[in-house]
């Protein structure tokens, strides 16, 4: 019998807490950006940062579900009932897909609206659509609404983690955490 | 009093008629034209087109030395394919329209440099700001159409476009490239 982990591993942390990070960034320069009034060089920097950082998610993403997928997860304490697990497999699973469909959806908006993207400025990314004035407020309502179903799994995702903490005391968000290396009971 | 009159209104309408059939002759066909530039914000090239253009180009092979062009765009016209954007470079700051609606180029003289190469120099002015340019140009004749088509860098801070805390050409670079491709149907 294989022995189990009882923590993710340092590289599924790195790239959690990374892409949280990133991810939260992400959220509020958007809703910064396209709150500000008129058209401002401000404002369009801030468009093409929020463009780099969904970018810079999506290659993220990509990497941490190929380790995700090559890494079993550590098993969750013996005290969580059957339902949560589920609960639990659905939320993980939709944030990963929302990892990925968030930043594409983005990208397709900014394609259809006729900005191709550059990453840094420095690389051009490929230009897989033309300009398209049809699929422009479709694609930036996809984008929203994806965005916002994301805002409040990640608010469920951050409630449940704590609840289990500070509530339950038992290991869930420990296993997410550096530190110690053995988990209590 | 009343024959030299009426023969002054004829002469008036000849001149008119006749000017007319020889604009025509020449002018620019704008459905079958095209004016687009482009520029790159941060590294992104963006591209926008000027929709409402007029002008003729003189141009017989034979007779060089009185080849001419006269172009004018309707700086109103321009579609970056988003209307808030469209409204934002009719202000003061961008191409201010209410005082400048239309930028021109007048050529002075244009040479033939090959078989279907030509190169026009001439006067462009926007925004009130003139510049005297040189461009190149290709020439496809095909029956009675000809398509006059190039490229053109200017510098946008040049003629104040993109004034005030637009000047930042690492936001916005100073560099825009008009491409044009000009028809004109001598047979119609």
């Amino acid at each position: 019998m294989t022995m189990q982990r009882e923590k993710y591993t340092a590289t599924a942390m790195l790239l959690h807490w990374l892409l949280a990070l990133l991810i939260i960034s992400a959220f509020f320069l958007g809703l910064t950006m396209t709150n500000m009034p008129g058209i401002t060089p401000t404002k369009l920097k801030y468009f093409n940062w929020h463009k780099w950082l969904g970018v810079t998610i999506l290659a993220l993403a990509f990497i941490r579900a190929l380790w995700r997928l090559s890494h079993k997860a550590p098993p969750l304490p013996a005290t969580i009932p059957r339902w949560q697990h589920y609960v639990s497999a659905a939320t993980h699973l939709a944030l990963y897909v929302l990892m990925f469909a968030v930043p594409l959806s983005g990208y397709f908006y900014s394609l259809a609206a006729g900005f191709k993207v550059v990453y840094l400025g420095l690389f051009p990314l490929p230009v897989l659509i033309d300009p398209n004035p049809t699929l422009k407020p479709i694609l930036k309502a996809t984008h929203y609404w994806l965005t916002m179903g994301m805002a409040a799994l990640v608010v469920m995702h951050v409630g449940a983690a704590l609840k289990h903490h500070f509530w339950d005391r038992d290991t869930v968000l420990l296993r997410m955490l550096p530190g110690r290396k053995k988990l209590p009971g | 009093m009343k024959q030299p009159k009426a023969l002054a209104l004829l002469v008036l309408f000849v001149t008119a008629f006749s000017a007319l059939v020889f604009a025509a002759a020449n002018s620019i066909d704008k459905k079958t034209s095209a004016i687009e530039i482009t520029f790159k914000q941060e590294g992104v090239p963006v591209s926008a087109k000027f929709n409402d253009f007029s002008g003729s180009i003189d141009y017989d092979p034979a007779n060089i030395a009185a080849a001419k062009a006269q172009l004018v765009v309707q700086l109103t016209s321009f579609d970056i394919g988003d209307d808030a954007y469209n409204k934002e470079v009719q202000k003061k700051t961008w191409f201010d329209t209410t005082q400048f609606p239309q930028a021109t180029f007048t050529s002075a003289s244009i040479k033939a440099l090959g078989a279907d190469k030509l190169q026009a120099q001439g006067k462009l002015v926007i925004k009130g700001r003139s510049q005297d340019i040189t461009v190149p140009i290709t020439l496809k004749q095909n029956g009675n159409i000809k398509i006059f088509s190039g490229s053109l860098p200017i510098k946008r801070l040049y003629f104040n476009i993109g004034d005030g805390e637009w000047r930042d050409t690492d936001v916005l670079a100073d560099e825009v490239i008009i491409k044009f491709s000009i028809a004109t149907n001598t047979g119609s």
